[in-house]
């Protein structure tokens, strides 16, 4: 009776979600394609479906087409956790993809204990290295043997954003951050590091970014940074922000030497504004890199998606994607420790350029560490990659 | 007094049927761990998650339709949510309270951030009232955000350890059987947390208090001419309604491992927890469980058959419900009941 009624459950399920069997090795990735961050979502499907129309292009995995399943996690801890369990459970995936959210991440921790299966992880990038009485991802799971973790720590972040603060000459810096899980250790963090590079921070202010509903009216915070008359406005925020935090900077009249945004992406439409003029952002990906890996991607992606690849987040799917794809091929099959020895041995491409898992300051596995970030500045419409210098395409220029 | 006495003595017993849903409710509940993991196996570890889910929102949907049958519309539901889970976090991490009296107390610290918000804003009426509740969640985030990190985690929030670590025994379990352990373990503290919320809807409609809540929902003044005390009674329908939403907020933050301002007071949370009842009928019991099983279920099938296109038609399905089903699920269902037993009588 049991197995009739599970046969016949089956069998319509399948039949209703249009299940067909797997074949080859498929690979589960765990994406905001919906809500508060599906712009990052959307830009990681693009990269991922690109990755794999080139990988199955090129043979597959293992002589078989690759396959990958996408669960949208709405960046929401919960949902990400039954996302999780359906890939591992009614997919039977042996490998995941993608990721993005802390909170998400950290609902994962304990789920991705049980199942171990290898995890290369493209977000989650809070470490609590520097925050008392806080676990990040990095403690929690850096250590795994099966946790590959591809994005910078938070760390690394603002780590590259300090370099490049410190070799504009700016003295004095007035910082302005979002007030959520991203912005806030992001600044502590920066005031730490841009203190002990000798510059002095003249203000700490946080405000509520537009993505986590906050008005897009920013004028307190920026008048208080503008009364320190400080050498660089560097603000930490999201993507929502861009347009309205730098209209009102301007509206403001509030002209540092320096204007230095990291979001995590820049809206496409915003180069054309007269207000993006001057202004600095720090990104994982621009592309007008002139590597040829980066060449291809930006080309490829184009003819593909019909948009450039904005979001740093593409290319990092990327890269996630093709590292999967070569590891178990080097390991010729899906056997855990093989394809564990073959992440670890291995070295990758990307539209960045190539890469290989090191260790950070606890994690076993990091990929791309401060290396991964550039600084554009708008120039008359268009974004020039300023640091670092042996990638820059113009010299920085000032804002006075 | 004398002729309400009178009227309930010579009424006609009532076939309890609520009680009996509960009952049926709490009977299902317990068997649909074993029957899932029977049924699909290994595929029973993801159920149960898409389920427990589906009763967090019963809940939420549940404790805000008893303040809603005052007439109240409440947007305080994420600051509720937000300060059970906080303070369950913080009980955990200064205080070393054991895990199972730190959810009650988030409960608890809900009813008293519900008692000192109703206490400010219960004499406001309509928008009013709405605004001021909506800002609620604001507020806390401010607070928790401005606390000294060591408090409380500031913006990085702080960590909260699980309720349930099944051991895995190599050799005589499988890792997704660890899972199940755990999913079951935590579909039932949910279901308990159900039972009660719905113990407590069916007090309330059993009781002089859905008439008391009807009367000030359908005009305040007359109530009050009537001997109704409004304010103390709306007080009553916020602390109802708080409590269980705390202690929810508390289980979820052991859930999910963390506790963030940005997720713990989330404005969607009382979105949801507003949306769900109008869909499944508003000032019932079994409406809000209705609608927040619907939901649950088209959103789920929605997701697995257009990946992220599935919004486009949960909000279909949203608009089109508001649109023609104006007593939501349970008004349709029940009207086209009494309209075929009217049919069927006048044969």
């Amino acid at each position: 009776m049991i197995k009739t009624a599970r046969f016949l459950t089956s069998l319509a399920l399948a039949g209703l979600l249009g299940l067909a069997s797997a074949q080859g090795v498929s690979i589960g990735i765990l994406s905001p394609l919906t809500g508060g961050s599906a712009g990052t979502g959307q830009a990681q499907r693009a990269g991922f479906e690109l990755a794999l129309a080139e990988i199955n292009a090129a043979g597959g995995v293992l002589g078989e087409p690759l396959r990958i399943i996408i669960e949208d996690t709405q960046a929401n801890p919960a949902v990400g956790l039954a996302a999780f369990e359906k890939l591992m459970t009614e997919d039977d995936v042996e490998f995941i993809a993608g990721g993005f959210s802390s909170g998400v991440t950290l609902a994962l921790v304990e789920s991705f204990r049980t199942f171990q299966p290898i995890v290369m992880w493209i977000g989650g990038a809070v470490s609590g290295i520097g925050i008392d009485g806080f676990d990040g991802i990095e403690e929690l799971i850096g250590e795994e043997d099966w946790f590959f973790h591809i994005h910078p720590w938070d760390y690394h972040n603002v780590g590259a954003a300090t370099a490049f603060a410190a070799q504009t000459g700016s003295e004095t810096v007035a910082l302005l951050h979002e007030d959520s899980a991203f912005g806030g250790p992001g600044s502590a963090g920066a005031q730490a590091l841009l203190e002990e590079a000798g510059m002095t921070v003249t203000l700490r202010e946080a405000f509520t970014s537009t993505l986590l509903g906050g008005t897009g009216d920013f004028r307190a915070a920026i008048s208080k940074a503008a009364a320190t008359n400080a050498d660089m406005l560097y603000w930490i925020g999201y993507d929502s922000d861009v347009v309205p935090l730098s209209g009102q900077i301007r509206e403001l009249n509030f002209r540092p030497q320096h204007i230095f945004g990291a979001p995590p992406g820049w809206p496409t439409e915003f180069a054309a504004a007269p207000e993006a003029q001057c202004v600095t952002g720090l990104i994982g990906f621009m592309p007008n890199l002139t590597n040829p890996e980066a060449i291809a991607f930006t080309r490829d992606y184009r003819a593909m998606h019909g948009v450039d690849p904005d979001n740093y987040m593409a290319a990092l799917a990327y890269a996630n994607l093709w590292a999967y794809a070569d590891a178990i091929n080097a390991a010729g099959s899906t056997d855990q420790d093989a394809v564990i020895a073959e992440l670890e041995a291995g070295t990758f491409r990307s539209p960045i350029g190539d890469w290989s898992f090191e260790p950070s300051v606890i994690a076993k596995h990091q990929g791309f560490g401060e290396d991964l970030w550039l600084v554009f500045q708008y120039q008359n419409g268009v974004r020039e990659i300023v640091w670092p210098i042996e990638k820059a395409t113009a010299p920085l220029v000032s804002c006075r | 007094m004398s002729a309400s006495t009178r009227t309930r003595r010579t009424r006609p017993a009532q076939f309890p049927w609520d009680l009996v849903g509960l009952v049926l409710l709490a009977v299902a509940v317990a068997f649909a761990p074993d029957l899932l993991k029977a049924l699909f196996g290994r595929a029973s570890v993801s159920y149960l998650s898409i389920a427990t889910n589906a009763l967090s929102l019963s809940i939420l949907a549940l404790s805000w339709d008893v303040l809603a049958r005052t007439g109240q519309l409440s947007l305080a539901h994420a600051a509720f949510y937000g300060a059970g889970a906080y303070t369950t976090a913080l009980l955990a991490r200064h205080a070393d309270v054991p895990l199972w009296i730190g959810i009650p107390l988030g409960g608890l610290a809900a009813v008293v951030f519900a008692l000192l918000l109703g206490a400010a804003t219960l004499r406001l009426r309509g928008i009013y009232f709405a605004i001021a509740t909506l800002s609620a969640a604001e507020v806390l985030k401010a607070v928790v955000h401005h606390l000294p990190t060591g408090i409380a985690g500031g913006n990085a929030g702080m960590n909260v350890p699980t309720l349930f670590r099944p051991e895995f025994i190599a050799g005589q379990m499988e890792r997704w059987e660890v899972a199940f352990l755990r999913n079951e373990a935590y579909f039932y503290v949910y279901a308990t947390l159900l039972c009660m919320t719905v113990l407590a809807s069916i007090l309330v409609q059993r009781s002089r208090l859905k008439h008391a809540f009807t009367a000030i929902r359908t005009n305040e003044e007359v109530a009050g001419v009537m001997g109704v005390r409004p304010a103390r009674l709306k007080l009553l329908a916020f602390v109802l309604s708080s409590v269980f939403v705390g202690m929810l907020g508390g289980v979820e933050a052991h859930r999910v491992g963390s506790v963030l301002p940005e997720q713990s007071f989330s404005v969607s949370t009382t979105v949801l927890a507003l949306v769900t009842p109008i869909f499944g009928g508003l000032y019932t019991t079994l409406g809000p469980i209705v609608g927040a099983l619907g939901l649950s279920s088209v959103q789920e099938g929605l997701r697995r058959v257009f990946s992220d296109g599935y919004l486009i038609g949960y909000g279909v399905v949203l608009v089109l419900s508001i649109l023609f089903m104006p007593r939501g699920v349970v008004g349709l269902v029940g009207g086209l009941l009494r309209r075929r037993g009217k049919r069927e009588a006048g044969r």
